[in-house]
């Protein structure tokens, strides 16, 4: 029963994972709080269903799923943040906050309120090791999100654009005079983040086989409190709390109250920011 | 090489150059001396791009490049280091010498040029791997030198190069600076407040008063005139450059 | 007046009293709070709860206000360690906590909430009638701003101003910045918590989802409208965010569009509010360049 139940959180975990980087990735290198990460999770999901509706293939539709949490994603760095750096990062949250409610309404006015399941049913086989349950849906999660941290961590460690992102992060002006083009520096980071919250969305759209407007509220705040959990701006803090909160949560539910199910992520949001505010492995803020 | 006239900056509504006009001959070096807020650092950012400037122009070797993007003034041959280092802390020295040459394409050219910027700054070569955030005063402000000359630019503009730094530190890289102008060919615009210093290194000064040049002359001239000796250098100037 | 334009007027009453309880926190104090519904949720469930008890309506206004307070000293201790957007997300999961244990707990009713409320009697007078209950609301709105000024005028307000400003200067000014943070913190939330009681006796029924993070959201998005530190603007702000989905009523659940596009525009347009004269920017300028 608890390896059980940690694994389910690990699955979850994973799944935050990917949107908690995205929400590292832009507070790092912008300095602000993207409240709307969730609905950028929630257009890639619709994306795919939809595409997978019309089409019923599959890989075409995990690429416009990704596709269009880019655009969203880019387009909301134009319209919302752009005109708005250099100010306070309260101005932005609010902004973000309108974002966050517009994105969620149109969704719901262009796709509808009802929950659309997942076009495909997936014949789930459940393997068995040591005890322990686990599906291929399962499986394809956990293996996705480790290529996409791999993926991320090369991107960040190991090439130019990755370098560049990093001296941005540090002293934007003196990236400047590097030659660096901090607006396409910020676009790419955006582009990251939504890329990897849209395939967090359509994971969880087939995992739960639900789509609908606010599916991306709750994932995005928690994965925000995993963000913060592990230290905004860190890549592997991120991982750490994205990990951390997904099996907690699960543990929690299980042994403790399922009702407050939701309470724990925010309670430990809570709790480290006023007890040790740079998070678990964060440096600084 | 580098012609600067008439411009005029404004932050907001502080109107922080009212018409800046200066010259520059290739392989020359040029001081800019003037006390805290007279607006030298702004003449290098308007140069540089980072600040836009209202009007007035900037060209360089017959190109305008007033409105240009700092990228592309990095890529016509311009360099500034800035003031107070601004090197990238937790990045290595190494990826701080990379970013210098953001802008080039010829990977193996980079490779020598790292490999010349270590010959010419030893102490770089000893701390390669290191975080940048770990140097000293005098090694960080060679490696933001370094940094700037591996977009092999022909003007580097210099703002403030010694501030800070210990006077031996400080000799070191006026040295330094001086080798990069008479072997490299570099043009060097630099900035100053310690107008002895300056005008030791210079070969022409212009001397700036809250966003206006009150005074221009070759830097022998300028260390003879009676009003920069009250204002800038102080009566024993002598003894420390002559 | 038809019923309806008194009942938009008596939710734009309580929505400024609101507003401007958040406003001392934000505009006079510099701390920003996404989770004040949370107070005005509390304030609803305590008066709630006493009334079902037989107490008289004038007592459980009083104390509803004064438990909500309580509360706000609590979440004045997270206030004392953080700032800025990092202060907003920790009220933001105060407010979503306070709303989790309110679709709990037993004795709240859980996700039904409570019902049969007793309606309100000050001194055996029934206040119940909506030009009366308009009138009353009204009353307590003009003490409240009549306060608020007295207080931004006051010492208190002077110090409030400079921790809003920089409050590492304001300590080393000899402002014990502790205290008015707490002090803050206080006052704020005990008028929410009376917003909350004057509300959960109008309508005679409350549930959790009314003080949740949208409305938490609303209440910072009036202050902001209206102008950060104006009190007036406080009240324009939350008229306004009242009135707009009343006229937008016939889009239903697209109103959200309108709106959230709305919030973006004005931090991009006017950060500064429809009555700001300082900008945002300035209040919040952060230090360093």
């Amino acid at each position: 029963m608890f390896w059980q139940q940690a694994l389910n959180g690990v699955v979850i975990g994973c799944v935050y994972t990917l949107v908690a980087l995205g929400y590292t990735m832009v507070y790092g290198i912008l300095g602000i709080i993207n409240f709307a990460q969730g609905e950028i999770y929630m257009y890639g999901a619709y994306g795919a269903v939809i595409t997978l509706g019309l089409t019923g293939n599959l890989t075409l539709s995990v690429l416009v799923g990704i596709s269009l949490s880019c655009v969203v994603g880019v387009l909301l760095e134009r319209v919302a943040f752009k005109p708005l750096r250099g100010l306070n990062p309260l101005i932005s949250l609010i902004s973000a906050i309108g974002a966050s409610i517009f994105l969620s309404s149109s969704a719901r006015f262009i796709f509808g309120p009802d929950e659309r399941p997942f076009p495909i049913h997936f014949a789930s086989h459940m393997y068995n090791f040591l005890g322990v349950d686990i599906s291929d849906m399962q499986l394809i999660i956990i293996g996705a999100s480790l290529l996409l941290i791999t993926l991320l961590y090369v991107i960040v460690n190991h090439t130019k654009n990755g370098r560049a992102m990093k001296a941005v992060a540090m002293d934007a002006e003196a990236a400047m005079l590097m030659g660096i083009d901090v607006d396409k520096t910020y676009m790419f980071t955006f582009l990251i983040g939504s890329a990897l919250s849209g395939v967090a969305g359509i994971l969880m759209a087939i995992y739960y086989n639900t789509t609908y407007p606010t599916m991306g509220t709750l994932p995005g705040l928690k994965a925000f409190s995993a963000a913060v959990l592990g230290g905004v701006g860190s890549i592997p803090g991120a991982v750490v709390g994205g990990l951390t909160l997904g099996v907690a949560e699960n543990l929690g539910a299980a042994y403790i109250s399922s009702g407050f199910k939701d309470a724990f992520a925010f309670l430990a949001l809570v709790l480290v920011l006023v007890i040790r505010p740079s998070g678990i492995m964060g440096s600084k803020r | 090489m580098l012609v600067v006239s008439n411009l005029h900056t404004y932050y907001g509504r502080i109107h922080a150059l009212k018409g800046i006009s200066l010259h520059m001959k290739p392989m020359e070096v040029v001081a800019l001396i003037g006390g805290n807020g007279a607006g030298k650092s702004t003449v290098l950012k308007s140069i540089s791009g980072i600040v836009r400037s209202a009007s007035g122009s900037i060209t360089l070797n017959g190109d305008d490049i007033t409105h240009v993007s700092p990228e592309k003034i990095v890529m016509s041959g311009v360099s500034h280091v800035p003031e107070g280092r601004r090197i990238f802390p937790r990045l290595t020295v190494e990826d701080n010498l990379l970013l210098g040459a953001f802008t080039r394409k010829d990977y193996s050219e980079i490779k020598k040029d790292m490999a010349r910027m270590q010959e010419l700054f030893p102490v770089l070569a000893k701390r390669r791997k290191q975080y940048a955030g770990n140097l000293s005063g005098g090694e960080q402000q060679m490696l933001a030198i370094a940094r700037g000359l591996m977009s092999r630019p022909m003007l580097l503009l210099l703002d403030e190069p010694t501030m800070g730094l210990a006077p031996v530190v400080a000799k070191d890289i006026y040295r330094q600076i001086r080798y990069l102008n008479k072997e490299r060919g570099l043009g060097i615009l630099i900035v100053e407040q310690n107008a002895r210093v300056a005008l030791g290194l210079a070969d022409r000064g212009y001397i700036i008063e809250t966003g206006r040049i009150v005074l221009e002359g070759n830097a022998s001239e300028l260390r003879q005139s009676n009003e920069i000796k009250r204002a800038y250098l102080g009566k024993d100037y002598r003894e420390v450059w002559e | 007046m038809t019923p309806y334009i008194l009942h938009v007027g008596i939710i734009i009453i309580l929505f400024s009293i609101l507003s401007l309880s958040l406003n001392m926190a934000v505009g006079m104090a510099g701390l920003v709070s996404l989770g004040h519904a949370a107070f005005f949720g509390i304030g609803a469930y305590a008066s709630g709860l006493m009334m079902l008890e037989g107490l008289p309506f004038i007592v459980c206004l009083l104390l509803s206000g004064i438990i909500t307070s309580l509360f706000g000293l609590l979440l004045a201790i997270p206030s004392l360690r953080v700032k800025d957007d990092y202060l907003a997300i920790v009220t933001l999961g105060f407010g979503i906590i306070t709303v989790i244990v309110l679709m709990n707990m037993g004795i709240t009713g859980g996700p039904d909430g409570l019902t049969g409320i007793p309606q309100a009697s000050v001194f055996g007078f029934d206040i119940t009638s909506k030009p009366v209950y308009l009138v009353f609301c009204v009353s307590i709105l003009a003490v409240m701003v009549l306060t608020t000024s007295r207080l931004k005028a006051s010492k208190v307000g002077r110090a409030w101003a400079a921790i809003r400003d920089n409050d590492t200067v304001a300590m080393f000014m000899g402002i014990n910045i502790y205290y008015y943070k707490i002090l803050c913190m206080v006052i704020s939330s005990f008028w929410a918590g009376i917003a909350g009681s004057l509300y959960a006796h109008y309508t005679g029924y409350i549930n959790p989802m009314t003080f949740g993070m949208q409305t938490s959201i609303m209440i910072l998005a009036m202050v902001v409208l209206g102008g950060i530190g104006s009190i007036p603007g406080s009240i324009i702000g939350a008229a306004a965010l009242v009135i707009l989905p009343e006229l937008l009523r016939g889009l239903e659940a697209n109103q959200g569009i309108f709106y959230g596009a709305l919030l973006v525009a004005m931090m991009v347009l006017r950060p500064q509010g429809i009555m700001g004269r300082m900008k945002v920017t300035d209040i919040f300028a952060r230090g360093g360049s």
